[in-house]
């Protein structure tokens, strides 16, 4: 893995605030992150606590009357706030892409999946139909979906709800982004295709290169694939560190709450010691 | 088990769905039992016919073979009237992921919770008056909510609500369906306390959820069910530290754990491979 300084890194978000002039208080206060190259960053939170704020902003589509009053946010080192709409619109997909909770409501349920990744990539990356298709295709493949073709020509309520997820991170890294944002993105899922769709983030930040955002309400989930963890409660960072500070040494009471949760009605609290540490 | 006579015991239950061809059997010979006061985690993703399965237990679903003997009676051979009448008994309460489901938007939380004993009418208004108060106070609700609506209230505080309603009609047995998903850390660690001291010789309880992760740590022992059968059932440790069916492995081994690191991807697919080869 090559060595990158912060500012060469594809995302710097410095003392980020963004307020909320709907009920005039701030919305997220003083946050400041680095994602390198194949690394990943987790931010975990209840529902409330800013963090699909933060990735809004990353990606630009922040709800109106939300709006970014201090601090930066710079992608591929490049200040946003600079940012047209069409520079965004190039950027999003191309440097930065997400993949949210519920898959199905990015879909259109009448069209087949395929085909709509292919749409992608004809209007993205300004492939032909039949070039935009092979690709559709070797993205199905990539993502491990078996029999791509197959599976091209199904409609979204033919998939489950795994597999959907499987087809909006292939239309995430269609254009080969620098950064990954995973919002709640193994949430509804079961616990064992949770496992599946982790891999597969884990999978493709090493392969491809990405910096992975992982947000999530689960601190074990976020503590699996990332090495640094942001840990938010109402707009504030109220902890920091890398995972295994926070997971062994947490200062803030409400990560320890976190932590408690698990150690006491969790699997954590029947696993012997040498497996916990496996 | 102890030679303590069950207070539940389910044997060779079959349940179908739908008529003629589009008839499908959603429970396959399903045998367990719950004794008094203990608590059991019945374990299963989607679709592998967990609620179906409670609701039975419930009375709600009429099951096509099988014995539900529930304080030595058994419910399977009830009829329609009769089943209604042991549901208003309230010997079994059960409580939705969903509070909302369980409470009236348009009753206070007094009226909803004073509900269940006004409509047997063994009580007169005072009684019940003092009784709501004592479940209130049970769930560790101030009394200054007695008068809210549901939609006048957090989260946390309306699925507490729903089980003071659930409690007030002395149930011996309490099915709770995902009691705790839809709420926030703080909340969880509260409901999950409230219902662990709850447990005692007169109720128990039976947890169900698609995440052994999220229960376990207030079971004695779990069921697990996969595909409409029952695939194991041992106490939580040994389904932890032991599972033995190629599903409860994947399960286990598939819940994302605190300091676990990095997921055993191959391992996972040779289970995988396994289970599609039963």
């Amino acid at each position: 893995m090559p060595t990158e300084s912060a500012v060469s890194a594809p995302i710097v978000v410095d003392r980020l605030t963004i307020y909320n002039y709907i009920e005039d208080v701030p919305a997220v206060t003083d946050v400041s992150f680095t994602v390198r190259r194949g690394e990943a960053l987790g931010i975990v939170g209840e529902s409330g606590s800013g963090k699909t704020l933060i990735c809004r902003a990353l990606l630009g589509i922040l709800p109106e009357l939300f709006e970014v009053t201090e601090g930066s946010i710079s992608l591929a080192g490049r200040d946003s706030s600079e940012f047209s709409r069409r520079d965004w619109t190039r950027l999003r997909g191309s440097t930065i892409s997400a993949v949210f909770q519920d898959p199905a409501s990015y879909l259109n349920p009448s069209i087949p999946v395929g085909k709509q990744l292919a749409e992608i990539l004809r209007v993205k990356n300004g492939l032909s139909r039949r070039l935009a298709r092979e690709r559709a295709i070797e993205l199905l493949d990539a993502v491990r979906i078996r029999e791509p073709e197959y599976v091209y020509l199904q409609f979204p309520y033919e998939l489950s709800g795994g597999m959907l997820q499987r087809v909006l991170i292939a239309a995430a890294v269609a254009s080969e982004p620098d950064i990954l944002i995973a919002d709640e993105a193994t949430t509804a899922l079961d616990v064992t295709v949770q496992a599946e769709i982790l891999d597969l983030l884990t999978d493709l930040k090493d392969r491809l290169g990405l910096a992975l955002i992982v947000v999530s309400h689960d601190l074990a989930v976020v503590a699996q694939l990332c090495s640094e963890v942001i840990v938010m409660k109402s707009g504030e960072v109220v902890e920091q560190g890398s995972t295994a500070q926070i997971l062994f040494e947490p200062r803030h009471e409400y990560t320890q709450l976190l932590l408690q949760e698990h150690h006491r009605f969790g699997l954590e609290r029947f696993l012997r010691p040498v497996e916990a540490l496996r | 088990m102890s030679a303590q006579e069950p207070l539940l015991e389910v044997s060779g239950l079959d349940v179908f769905y739908g008529r003629g061809s589009a008839r499908k059997q959603a429970i396959f010979d399903a045998t367990f039992s719950i004794a008094p006061g203990e608590v059991v985690g019945l374990i299963g993703e989607t679709g592998s016919g967990k609620s179906t399965l409670a609701r039975t237990i419930l009375g709600l679903i009429k099951p096509d073979n099988g014995v539900i003997r529930f304080e030595g009676a058994d419910l399977a051979t009830l009829g329609h009237r009769q089943r209604q009448l042991f549901r208003r008994s309230g010997a079994v309460q059960y409580v939705f992921q969903d509070p909302l489901r369980s409470l009236d938007p348009d009753f206070t939380l007094e009226e909803s919770i004073a509900e269940p004993l006004l409509s047997s009418g063994a009580h007169s208004r005072a009684e019940v008056a003092t009784k709501v108060r004592e479940y209130f106070r049970q769930v560790r609700l101030d009394e200054g909510l007695l008068s809210r609506l549901p939609g006048q209230v957090s989260g946390g505080q309306r699925q507490r609500a729903a089980i003071a309603r659930a409690l007030i009609s002395e149930p011996r047995l309490l099915i709770l369906d995902e009691p705790v998903s839809a709420l926030d850390s703080a909340n969880r660690v509260q409901i999950l306390e409230l219902l662990q001291n709850l447990a005692s010789p007169s109720v128990s309880l039976l947890f169900i959820s698609h995440d052994l992760g999220s229960v376990a740590g207030i079971t004695d022992r779990v069921v697990v069910l996969y595909r409409g059968r029952i695939v194991e059932i041992d106490t939580t440790d040994a389904i932890v530290n032991d599972p033995i069916h190629p599903y409860t492995q994947l399960l286990v081994g598939s819940a994302p754990i605190l300091g676990s690191g990095p997921s055993d991807r191959a391992w996972r697919d040779d289970i995988r491979s396994r289970l599609g080869a039963d």
